[in-house]
């Protein structure tokens, strides 16, 4: 492998860690609820005191966030951070350069698509491991 | 350097609280369950504790009741999204607690109540050391005064000396 494929694979790698990094599936440490998805979290979640809930606040890399507590069915208070507007943007362009590197190592679109989204929820992406694209061992390194 | 434990079941609320509290000098200690916490605090001194009302094994009011025989000087704080506040106060009420602060919270209003903890709690600390040698000073002249009756008393004269002039004045 060249150097430059090299690089390309390890910046591939460092979009697939960056995506991954997600809280869902999240779950209630005192009732052990799972809930799968953001919208999962916000529909089947109550508003404390029936407010927003909402805060904003800085990451651990400075970058703006926004904090949502929710209370849980069984009354415990939980919280999850959404990335600002701006931020978020970033991540569809990573999203969609990752899935662009994708489809030119040989997957079509759909299949693409599909494996980064197992990525981001923490699931194994076969097809993207069967391209000899093993991200865990890049994580290792 | 102060000390401050914070006890809460769910991890992004502990980071989110380190976040807020992290640009301040003090030592955090985070603790997801509270039983750990008892456990590993037990040996350490801490200025300010911050618990999470509801959690599994013990709530942040059980919690208290076991970490208050430890650490009978330490702050306590409960923070809590509990919306039913009634039963919690009551308890609370019996614990006794400095505040009692709703999630979510402000940043710069929970620091500056925690500065405002560590502060009132130097001067209580202060003012028991005080109060202490106040009651062994008040022992020794209850003492001194039982050996030898009079001798609290005794006035000094502006050189410093016992003024005794009053033993010689003419009945």
């Amino acid at each position: 492998m060249s150097d430059q494929e090299k690089n390309e694979q390890q910046s591939l790698f460092e979009g697939l860690i960056a995506l991954s990094v997600s809280s869902f599936p999240k779950k209630c440490a005192n009732c052990n609820k799972v809930y799968q998805t953001a919208d999962e979290f916000i529909q089947e979640t109550h508003r404390i005191q029936g407010l927003s809930g909402l805060k904003t606040s800085v990451d651990d890399d400075g970058m703006p966030i926004v904090e949502l507590f929710r209370n849980c069915h069984c009354g415990s208070t939980l919280l999850d951070s959404f990335q600002e507007r701006r931020q978020s943007q970033n991540y569809r362009k990573l999203f969609g350069e990752l899935l662009q590197a994708l489809c030119e190592k040989g997957l079509d679109k759909a299949t693409a698509r599909s494996e980064l989204v197992k990525i981001t929820k923490g699931k194994q992406a076969k097809q993207i491991e069967k391209l000899g694209l093993d991200f865990k061992k890049i994580i290792l390194k | 350097m102060v000390t401050i434990a914070l006890i809460d079941d769910e991890p992004n609320i502990l980071k989110a609280l380190k976040r807020a509290l992290g640009r301040e000098s003090w030592h955090i200690l985070t603790f997801e369950n509270p039983t750990v916490a008892l456990e590993e605090l037990s040996n350490q001194k801490v200025d300010l504790i911050i618990t999470d009302y509801i959690m599994p094994h013990m709530n942040g009011v059980e919690f208290l009741k076991h970490f208050i025989p430890q650490h009978p000087e330490s702050l306590r704080i409960i923070l809590s999204g509990q919306a039913d506040l009634q039963g919690l106060m009551d308890a609370i009420n019996t614990i006794g607690i400095y505040r009692f602060i709703l999630k979510p919270w402000n940043d710069d209003d929970l620091r500056l109540t925690i500065k405002q903890a560590l502060a009132y709690n130097q001067l209580e600390q202060e003012n028991k050391a005080l109060l202490a040698t106040l009651k062994l000073q008040s022992n020794e002249l209850k003492r001194l005064e039982a050996e030898s009756p009079g001798i609290t008393q005794l006035k000094l004269n502006d050189d410093g000396y016992i003024d005794m002039s009053a033993e010689f004045e003419e009945e």
